[in-house]
């Protein structure tokens, strides 16, 4: 066998084995080239890269009933760190931790003072700036909508899906393959020579806990310069 | 001592401190001692001012700033709107207390929103409608050069959110030029008033219908 021939059978390989591992997932075909991780990449260009400032509005639904908060993330996408506040309209600062190797939770008033609320807030907001961590392989959904599969350390699954109208989605799936987080992306402006979603929909279903859903507008997106 | 809410209750200390710039718009300037400040508030019934706040904390690259309107009827009608960044609106009239948000041009009435809160901001725009800045329970009050009101709260759960207020009084007489809230952290959210209008007649339906 050529080595590129290898190359590309071990690919294959490595995409069956993440299929197989994910069961309960959506199928994934190969793409028609055969190459799988060459288009990875443009799964990875829907996460902002560098150090970013992000000040949103976010309507926060819960048991049926909604409201409002600002959210303000800095976060940086090399070293995956978040700093994150949340506060009222009015300006009152309810919440405010920071995580790179540890979470620090430097402010926070009640309901927000807790840490299952922060681990989970930070987690959302990895989820959603940051490229899944873990390998990955391109393909197709059955409605033929590209897709890039990231296998996490922990069993569950991140899907990108890249769609080429203005958008994306990230789907994550636990290790029971049951879908956990979903995260719809749309209205997309180019800020520094990125693009940033004006709009973000986050619907989370934590095990164990209750369901609820995130919209987000952006106010304001500021490249941080070191 | 008794604190004057029960302390944990955010939405009550947001209420207070909403209660307090409405409050602090009903004061004359330049007054020189409580006596003044509760004289010329008796003449005062009602306020219409735009306002732009300002929020400065360390985590933030640039300020964050709002811009919005207020509007107040002696002795129980409020409108506290936010147009931008986002569109909010606290609705009082008569006791009864709304609050609506906007984050998709669509306003949603805010199901988070403690009513039993804003009993506190009746309680207290009547009480600083008089002036009685130095007799609230939830805050120390002092006369300082400026001249301004300087007021810490009492209560210690209170002190983890807020330090202290500084309302900077105007030398037109009924007008104040700003309400600054330092917070823990470095924190502080200053909010400017412009275009006050003294005893405007305000209609019935700004207090009652967001729209």
């Amino acid at each position: 066998m050529t080595r590129p021939a290898a190359f590309l059978s071990a690919l294959a390989l490595l995409a069956a084995l993440l299929t197989a591992a994910c069961t309960r997932l959506p199928k994934i075909t190969p793409p028609a080239s055969g190459n799988t991780t060459a288009p990875v990449g443009r799964c990875e260009k829907v996460f902002p890269q560098g150090r970013w400032q992000f000040v949103h509005a976010i309507e926060a639904t819960l048991f049926g009933g909604s409201s409002v908060v600002l959210g303000v993330s800095r976060i940086s996408s090399t070293e995956r760190r978040i700093h994150s506040l949340i506060m009222t309209v009015e300006g009152m600062v309810l919440f405010e931790a920071d995580r790179g190797d540890d979470l620090r939770i430097r402010r926070a008033v009640p309901p927000f003072a807790s840490e299952n609320f922060a681990r989970g807030l930070m987690d959302d907001i990895a989820f959603i700036f940051f490229a899944p961590r873990g390998p990955a392989v391109a393909g197709r959904l059955q409605n033929g909508a590209a897709v890039c599969r990231y296998c996490l350390d922990d069993g569950g699954v991140v899907d990108v899906l890249p769609a080429p109208a203005d958008g994306w989605e990230v789907r994550q799936y636990d290790a029971q393959g049951r879908l956990a987080r979903r995260l719809q992306a749309s209205d997309v402006a180019v800020i520094d020579g990125q693009r940033i979603p004006r709009r973000l929909t986050l619907e989370a279903r934590p095990a164990g806990g209750t369901p609820y859903r995130l919209k987000m507008k952006l106010v304001e997106a500021l490249p941080i310069r070191p | 001592m008794k604190a004057p809410f029960p302390p944990g209750n955010v939405r009550r200390r947001v209420a207070l401190v909403l209660a307090l710039a409405a409050g602090a718009l009903l004061l004359t300037g330049a007054a020189q001692s409580w006596q003044q400040i509760r004289a010329a508030a008796r003449q005062i019934t009602s306020i219409h001012a735009d306002f732009v706040q300002e929020k400065r904390m360390p985590i933030l690259a640039r300020p964050l700033v709002s811009t919005g309107t207020l509007d107040y009827r002696a002795p129980d009608c409020l409108r506290w709107e936010y147009r931008t960044p986002i569109r909010s609106i606290l609705l009082m009239y008569k006791g009864r207390v709304q609050r609506y948000f906007a984050v998709d041009g669509r306003l949603t009435k805010d199901a988070g929103m403690d009513a039993g809160a804003f009993n506190v901001v009746v309680q207290q725009i009547t009480q600083w409608l008089n002036g009685d800045f130095d007799r609230n329970p939830a805050f120390t009050a002092r006369l300082a050069p400026g001249p301004r009101i300087v007021l810490e709260p009492r209560d210690e759960a209170f002190r983890a959110m807020i330090r202290r207020i500084e309302v900077g009084l105007s030398e037109r007489p009924g007008v104040i030029r700003s309400v600054t809230i330092y917070e823990p952290g470095d924190a502080v959210t200053r909010l400017e008033f412009r275009n006050i209008a003294v005893n405007p007649d305000i209609p019935d339906a700004v207090f009652r219908k967001v729209e």
